[in-house]
């Protein structure tokens, strides 16, 4: 598989084109005459900013082949940092308009064409939601249900009244062709909106599952066990993680992503293990046996390569549960590869499967440290996760293993600076950041 | 040890888009002067 840099590249390759594409098809005849070269460049801020907010609903098309090889997260990530950039130059395309021609405040002169006037503001409005909502979602208490359904909302607002408003100007788009390459273009980035929202939740309603045991875990936590109901489960690599609807929900699409914590080699009975953290996360436990469930997926690519020599876990809190999807998958494979863990936890009987990890270590060829902030009297580290204990945990001159790790930011952040100064190729270090939404 | 500054990996996708963005705003800049009267 090519390195994650030479992927990145080639994505930004693909996306620096696809963002220029109106550029070069308003180059194409039949061109409008020129005009000052401010304007021409505050037009062209425009269709850059529209075509990437276009853009913005292909990275959040949950495709197998590049989420498995990228990974979601940093798939996000960048749809993230694009929003900001769509953002900014929205912003540069009507202050340079703006000043330059001052004619063309009467744009956003309600006076002078209401519903014209009323559109722009609206747009500009929904631009500043997505931003401030997005940024400030956990501060403001908001659910990521209700975020989830506002932001692709406001987001297919901004791409309906910003092609319209490319539509009406009319500047570049005098012929019929041009016009319906822009109504293509929208549509189809609407399309693939619909086809994540509705038709991929859809299509997992038709491979239902069903609760069969809610179980309580420690550290505020719940598995919840699965089983396909007519048909033979889902195939998935240890790591992955899928989006899960339950019944019964007063929103049919309502889904929310979590990693799978069973071992791979059950397709047939699949367990997700999920930490109360608000909004839905903490009505499992209220959960009964027998409610139907709807899974989709697998996405993720957080998986351990078939020709590593070995792997180094690092997990904090509730991190740890791609992690045990893998060593109980290894566990149930005879897998005989060196595996050590080093897990940080605010205590013992905060510990999720702290009581199956010591069996896990006698079928595995495993080291087990755990990182207690509050410990008892077992033996482990003490306090929180250290560069220094990272330094003395992992095993040295092994850069031919695989390394992964799970948790909270700043704890992934330190991991991975231990790695990197250790001359770890980013190959081989495996991340998935679950706060990145 | 490298001794180099190590670079996260979220962060290498935030420099990358910043980098876009650079070529994206040289490419507008290129545009306009091609289209100015």
């Amino acid at each position: 598989m090519p390195g994650i840099r030479s992927q990145l590249l080639k994505l930004a390759a693909i996306y620096v084109a696809l963002a220029l594409l109106p550029l070069a098809i308003v180059l194409l005849p039949p061109r409008p005459p020129g005009r000052s070269l401010l304007v021409e460049y505050g037009v062209g801020l425009g269709f850059v900013a529209l075509a990437i907010m276009g853009l913005q609903f292909l990275l959040t098309g949950r495709f197998r082949r590049v989420g498995a090889s990228l990974g979601l997260d940093r798939m996000l990530q960048f749809h993230r940092e694009a929003g900001l950039v769509a953002a900014f130059f929205v912003l540069g395309h009507v202050t340079v308009l703006l000043l330059h021609r001052p004619g063309y405040r009467s744009f956003l002169d309600p006076r002078v064409d209401i519903a014209r006037a009323g559109a722009l503001w609206l747009v500009l409005l929904a631009l500043v939601l997505l931003i401030v909502l997005t940024l400030t979602r956990r501060r403001l208490g908001l659910s990521y249900e209700w975020w989830r359904a506002t932001h692709a909302g406001l987001a297919s607002l901004v791409l309906i009244i910003g092609t319209v408003h490319v539509l009406r100007v009319g500047w570049y788009v005098s012929a019929t062709w041009q016009q319906v390459i822009w109504v293509i273009a929208a549509l189809v980035a609407l399309a693939l909106l619909v086809h994540v929202r509705v038709v991929k939740p859809l299509g997992a309603r038709r491979r239902p599952w069903r609760v069969a045991d809610v179980r309580r875990e420690r550290g505020q936590a719940w598995t919840l066990t699965l089983d396909p109901v007519g048909h033979a489960g889902m195939h998935f690599a240890a790591g992955q993680f899928a989006w899960l609807s339950l019944e019964p929900s007063a929103l049919a699409l309502q889904q929310n992503p979590f990693s799978f914590s069973s071992s791979a080699e059950r397709r047939d009975r699949v367990e997700l293990t999920i930490k109360e953290l608000g909004d839905f996360t903490s009505t499992i436990g209220s959960v009964r046996p027998g409610t139907a469930a709807f899974i989709e997926g697998p996405y993720g690519a957080l998986v351990i390569p078939d020709n590593a020599s070995g792997a180094v876990f690092i997990a904090g809190g509730v991190g740890i549960t791609p992690i045990m999807s893998m060593l109980r998958t290894l566990s149930d494979r005879g897998d005989t590869r060196p595996l050590a863990l080093i897990y940080a936890t605010s205590g013992p009987e905060r510990t999720l499967f702290l009581d199956e990890l010591p069996t896990l270590r006698t079928r595995l060829q495993l080291e087990i440290v755990h990182v207690f902030e509050n410990p008892g009297q077992e033996p482990c580290e003490r306090g929180m996760l250290t560069a220094d204990i990272l330094e003395r945990r992992i095993p040295v001159d092994r850069p031919d293993l695989h390394y992964f790790i799970c948790g909270p930011s700043p704890m992934m952040d330190l991991a991975e600076q231990v790695l990197a100064l250790r001359d770890i190729s980013m190959d081989r270090i495996h991340v998935e950041r679950f706060d990145i939404a | 040890m490298s001794g180099a500054r190590p670079v996260l990996q979220h962060l290498v996708v935030r420099r990358m888009m910043r980098i876009i963005a650079l070529v994206l705003l040289l490419a507008v800049a290129l545009f306009a002067a091609v289209r100015a009267a």
